[in-house]
């Protein structure tokens, strides 16, 4: 099949600034001071960014997120496995919406 | 991804780039990200239904997943789509959602110490949420790096390419994934690897406090996916400016500024 200029245009310009993204953010930090205040606020980047993507995504369940959140870090508690907390998290959401809380 | 698969003496030796280098790291990244690759799919899966909605082809669909490789991108550029296709509109849009890789590509730079320019250049188009988060938790435990990340990201290409092809073929034949609650999945993942990155109150409390409050404050009140940048840079602000200082570097014993 052929491709659409405008179709293809599209889907390289957002793989373009895509990767723009993710290459310039890597030879940024290298430049950046390994101590100090930059030091610190690279490496608190792996905590603030996950949390920025899930608190939202757990809120924006309402009391349905804070229970499956509170049910996955259980079973994450009790099991010590990423798996199985994943799946209590998700039946949680599951069984929710089918007894039509969410 | 069990917690209990020990990695080897060699994880604390040699520079931080060959902690788990070759095709063992590759190995191991693939078996992390394998579940959690399962969850991707099923997106991904919707994700190619709604493209069969705006008249996007298979060939059309696949070029955009191998090249963007971004799942909240892609669907806020599909669903702007239309026709004549809004280039600019959609350009702007991805590169919105998509300004989080700065910093997710920022967190990661140590792995990537002492690599050749091409090298780097390769392997950084293989991060994606899902397996970056999974490498910086496999770093946490002794393993991880780059080689981890890039066969985190192998199996996210797989799984994101394929779900959207076969959504776009059998999109309407496939149940939606809210009935399983797999749009939690991955957010559980996240949270579990979260509560693997939590450093003590005194180091991690006031950023990840911040960065939460924001975050979801900024999720009800900007459109888009604002709410993660201003969510991690105000978290890391509050990091950078010493409120996890004494935590991390023990008291007085600080990196002079």
């Amino acid at each position: 099949m052929r491709l659409d200029p405008a179709t293809l245009a599209a889907i390289l310009g957002m793989a373009a600034v895509t990767y723009a993204l993710r290459l310039s953010g890597l030879l940024l930090a290298d430049r950046l001071p390994r101590g100090g205040r930059w030091g610190r606020a690279l490496e608190s980047l792996s905590g603030t960014v996950l949390m920025a993507i899930v608190a939202p995504a757990v809120t924006g369940l309402g009391w349905v997120g804070l229970l499956a959140a509170g049910a996955t870090l259980f079973a994450l508690h009790l099991s010590r496995n990423v798996l199985a907390a994943m799946a209590v998290g998700a039946a949680t959401v599951a069984a929710a919406r089918q007894i039509g809380l969410a | 991804m069990g917690r209990e698969d020990g990695r080897d003496a060699a994880a604390s030796e040699g520079p931080p780039g060959r902690r788990q280098s070759g095709l063992a790291g590759f190995a191991a990244g693939v078996r992390d990200a394998f579940v959690v690759g399962l969850a991707v799919g099923a997106y991904g899966t919707v994700l190619g239904a709604i493209a069969a909605s705006k008249g996007i082809g298979p060939a059309e669909l696949a070029l955009m997943s191998m090249t963007v490789l971004a799942g909240s991108s892609q669907f806020v550029a599909v669903d702007l789509w239309a026709t004549p296709v809004p280039v600019a509109e959609i350009v702007a849009a991805v590169m919105i959602v998509n300004l989080r890789y700065m910093l997710i590509c920022a967190s990661l730079h140590p792995l990537f110490l002492g690599m050749p320019l091409l090298r780097k250049a390769a392997c950084v188009h293989f991060v994606t949420d899902e397996n970056w988060a999974l490498t910086m938790a496999a770093i946490r435990r002794g393993g991880g790096g780059v080689a981890h990340l890039v066969g985190g990201g192998a199996v996210i290409f797989v799984f994101w390419v394929g779900g959207g092809l076969a959504g776009l073929v059998f999109g309407d034949v496939l149940p939606p994934p809210e009935a399983i609650g797999l749009d939690f999945a991955v957010t559980a993942v996240f949270l579990c690897l979260l509560r693997g990155f939590w450093g003590g109150a005194r180091a991690d409390l006031l950023p990840w406090a911040v960065a939460a409050g924001a975050a979801v404050a900024a999720s009800l009140l900007l459109p888009g996916k604002w709410y993660i940048l201003a969510g991690a840079l105000s978290g890391t602000v509050v990091a950078a400016l010493g409120a996890g200082a004494q935590g991390r570097a023990g008291g007085e014993a600080r990196d002079a500024a």
